[in-house]
């Protein structure tokens, strides 16, 4: 093996021993003690629907099965039915900006009996996205009469950055932050058959960031 | 993305018209109602509103929301008032109503969308939007001004006021549901808008909230819903 072949193999290597290492990190901030009795709820809503933000519904969808189905499984109302049992007060235009508007709205009688019937306990806003950062590489593909393959190498590198602020809805008040970000490296090998080695960011984020909240929520301090 | 756009609304043009028949089935408002029996006036015009875009060179919209209308305001009246009552669809409406506070009478004033990648303005020159967004953008937005209109018993007008709302769905929904689907949710996400601000904000019109003092249905002098939780826009 000459010493190009060599090198090319090291990068390949390393690049491939890379896709499968995602780097996780995750942080809170707390600003009043918490807890969840039997039977209070929790929904999780995406924010910025109108500014363009739009969080992914399914990064909503898997916080909200992962909380549900975890331990202790927690009550989750799904974003749909929430705004749909509340309306109009979770509309895109009408729902609260700040944890400081929570006292004009629960002033509403009709709203704060139902939140209370209900058994709303939380309400969690998430915000965030999962992007494509750097990549490179490339793959080429040939046929010919009875052969067929690719040679070559693509990789990218994937970030999620996710960040949920929950408010307290008994007290009316921001109890505090949890925020999940994921980075790895996505790579897909092609020597005849491309083999895609996807680093599953946002999949990761979804789990650290709902495992977060749930220990947050339940545990009550930290 | 922008390719995938591109290509279905090239298809589109091609193959000509849209129809969108919006979906009836909204939620009842959660708002603390009022003391009144209300009688409401859906027209002819309303209960078969359909918008119409054709423009040469550009694919063709038809949006049904005259049913989702009748639907959506139905609902939300429920929410709003103690009773509400129908009166028939013929015009004009014949005063007096008996047996009511008030009538309310709703029309489509505006109906005007943009879909992904159209061009800000029309082939005829005339800017797309109530907003001026002035570049081409990756979402379906619909913007629809309802005038609604409320009389006394005898028919005196006690306010006229516009109503005005804004619905955006992301291109994403066009390649999951196709144009039309596409379309009449985005006309779903403003009609709510619509109706939420409506349900909200009634008593916040002031010649609303003085009829309502000077009839002894409310005697709070100040707007009560006015908070934090609603951004003008």
């Amino acid at each position: 093996m000459n010493r190009r072949s060599a090198r090319a193999t090291t990068l390949v290597l390393g690049l491939a021993l890379a896709s499968g290492c995602m780097n996780a990190r995750v942080e809170q901030s707390r600003s009043a003690a918490t807890g969840i009795e039997d039977g209070e709820a929790i929904v999780i809503l995406a924010r910025g629907l109108h500014n363009g933000n739009e969080t992914e519904s399914k990064f909503i969808d898997c916080v909200d099965r992962t909380l549900a189905g975890g331990q202790p499984a927690l009550r989750v109302i799904g974003d749909e039915t929430f705004r749909d049992t509340f309306y109009p007060w979770f509309e895109p235009r009408t729902a609260p900006k700040a944890a400081e508007d929570l006292g004009t709205l629960l002033a509403e009688d009709a709203l704060a009996t139902k939140l209370r019937k209900e058994q709303v306990r939380y309400l969690v806003w998430i915000e965030g996205s999962t992007e494509a950062l750097d990549g490179g590489g490339g793959i080429s593909c040939a046929a010919g009469p009875g052969a067929a393959g690719c040679v070559g190498l693509m990789w990218w590198e994937k970030d999620s950055s996710y960040e949920a602020a929950i408010w307290d809805l008994k007290n009316g008040t921001s109890v505090g932050e949890v925020r999940a970000d994921v980075n790895g490296m996505s790579v897909v090998p092609a020597l005849i058959v491309p083999v895609p080695m996807i680093a599953p960011t946002q999949g990761k984020a979804c789990k650290r960031l709902a495992d977060q909240l749930r220990s947050f929520l339940v545990e009550g301090v930290s | 993305m922008k390719r995938r756009v591109t290509l279905l609304l090239l298809i589109l043009m091609v193959s000509g018209c849209t129809t969108s028949t919006v979906e009836s089935d909204f939620p009842i408002p959660v708002v603390d109602k009022l003391p009144l029996r209300v009688a409401v006036h859906y027209d002819e015009t309303f209960s078969n509103y359909a918008y119409r875009e054709e423009s040469t060179g550009e694919p063709s919209w038809v949006i049904m929301l005259g049913s989702a209308n009748v639907a959506m305001f139905r609902r939300v009246f429920k929410g709003m008032f103690d009773e509400t009552v129908e009166l028939p669809e013929i015009v004009p409406l014949k005063f007096p109503v008996d047996n009511v506070d008030a009538v309310l009478v709703p029309a489509v004033e505006s109906f005007e969308l943009r879909v992904p990648q159209q061009p800000p303005v029309t082939p005829e020159g005339m800017p797309r939007g109530l907003e001026g967004v002035s570049e081409t953008t990756d979402y379906f937005t619909v913007w629809i001004t309802y005038r609604m209109t409320m009389y006394d018993s005898q028919g005196r007008e006690i306010a006229s006021w516009p109503v005005r709302a804004y619905g955006q769905t992301p291109s994403g929904v066009m390649d999951m549901f196709g144009p039309d689907e596409a379309l009449a949710r985005t006309t779903t996400v403003a009609m709510r808008d619509a109706g939420a601000y409506l349900s909200i904000y009634f008593e916040d019109e002031p010649r609303i909230r003085e009829w309502l003092r000077e009839s002894g249905w409310n005697n709070r002098s100040q707007p009560h819903r006015r908070g934090g939780a609603m951004r003008a826009r």
